[in-house]
């Protein structure tokens, strides 16, 4: 079976749950995405890549307490698994691997 | 002065089309901090959108069944039993004006049926049927269209838009009331008593 890669918005969120590491659910994460990346990320378009990640097994969650500030609902905490991990270096080397031999401007040399 | 409550009709659409309270949460959590009402429906709406696309994509074959499920039973029940046998007799025994009215009702079964039928991911092939829907009411919406604007049937437009779009809506009704719970569950009867009801400006997300 052919590899399934990451996309964008998949490595951009599996980026995010490496840097937050603890207490990761949808607000932080969708924050940490904007600040970095400098676009608004809607919370909707991340679960989405969360759910499709935690298939693939790149993800484990798990359900938090129900609180009054967010109308009785409970936070769901995501974290990144070891196939996760290993996921992320695998696009970080085959993005340099595909950068390697190309000028500043992206022209080949 | 901005309202404190998230709009709740917003909220519970993405509760049921999303099937994950927590997102929910995180929007309410992301509107108290200062976000307004429009942003919070423009929220759920992707919300709504990107839950129920990610279920389409994974379960083609699920979501060609509701389709061809709810095309049948638009093609047996409405096209056939409505328009030629229940439209006759009723304009026989009853005021024709009401007819529209019952001519609805089969469109919110079609959509109960789907959405019983394809659980869990019921308002995910509702929507899958809908956007079929818009798809296949293309044609006749754009003859009426060049009919009204060469001033042919400038009526006709306007009803095939309202009959269309009406039947969509209430489609759409039919599969979300088969992923309601009606009566609540026992043992939450006491939270549901003691549950506070929101004003009814928050109800839609307005500002007092």
């Amino acid at each position: 079976m052919a590899k399934e890669h990451l996309g964008n918005l998949e490595l951009m969120v599996l980026l995010a749950l490496l840097r937050i590491r603890r207490g990761a659910y949808g607000v932080p994460i969708s924050r940490e995405i904007a600040e970095h990346t400098e676009r608004e990320v809607a919370i909707g378009s991340v679960y989405a890549a969360l759910e499709r990640l935690e298939r693939k097994g790149c993800v484990s969650s798990a359900l938090g307490e129900p609180s009054p500030e967010r109308g009785g609902r409970a936070k769901r905490y995501f974290q990144i698994t070891g196939k996760g991990v290993r996921e992320v270096r695998d696009a970080q080397r085959m993005l340099i691997s595909l950068w390697q031999n190309l000028g500043p401007q992206g022209e080949s040399a | 002065m901005r309202s404190n409550h998230a709009p709740v009709l917003a909220a519970w659409l993405v509760d049921r089309f999303c099937g994950e309270p927590a997102v929910a949460g995180d929007l309410i959590e992301e509107f108290r901090e200062g976000h307004s009402s429009v942003w919070f429906w423009r929220q759920s709406l992707i919300a709504i959108l990107a839950c129920s696309s990610a279920r389409i994509w994974d379960h083609k074959w699920l979501t060609i069944r509701a389709v061809t499920m709810g095309f049948l039973f638009a093609w047996i029940v409405i096209r056939i039993g409505m328009k030629e046998i229940v439209h006759p007799w009723w304009d026989a025994v009853a005021p024709p004006a009401w007819y529209p009215a019952i001519a609805l009702l089969p469109w919110l079964v079609n959509g109960w049926l789907i959405g019983r039928l394809h659980r869990p991911y019921s308002l995910a092939m509702v929507l899958a049927y809908a956007v079929w829907l818009v798809i296949r009411s293309a044609p006749p919406v754009y003859d009426a269209a060049v009919d009204a604007f060469t001033g042919v049937g400038a009526g006709a437009l306007a009803f095939e838009l309202w009959s269309r779009a009406s039947s969509l809506l209430i489609m759409i009704c039919g599969g979300v009331l088969s992923s309601t719970r009606l009566v609540p569950r026992r043992s939450s009867h006491r939270a549901w008593k003691s549950h506070r009801i929101p004003a009814a400006s928050a109800f839609f997300g307005c500002r007092r």
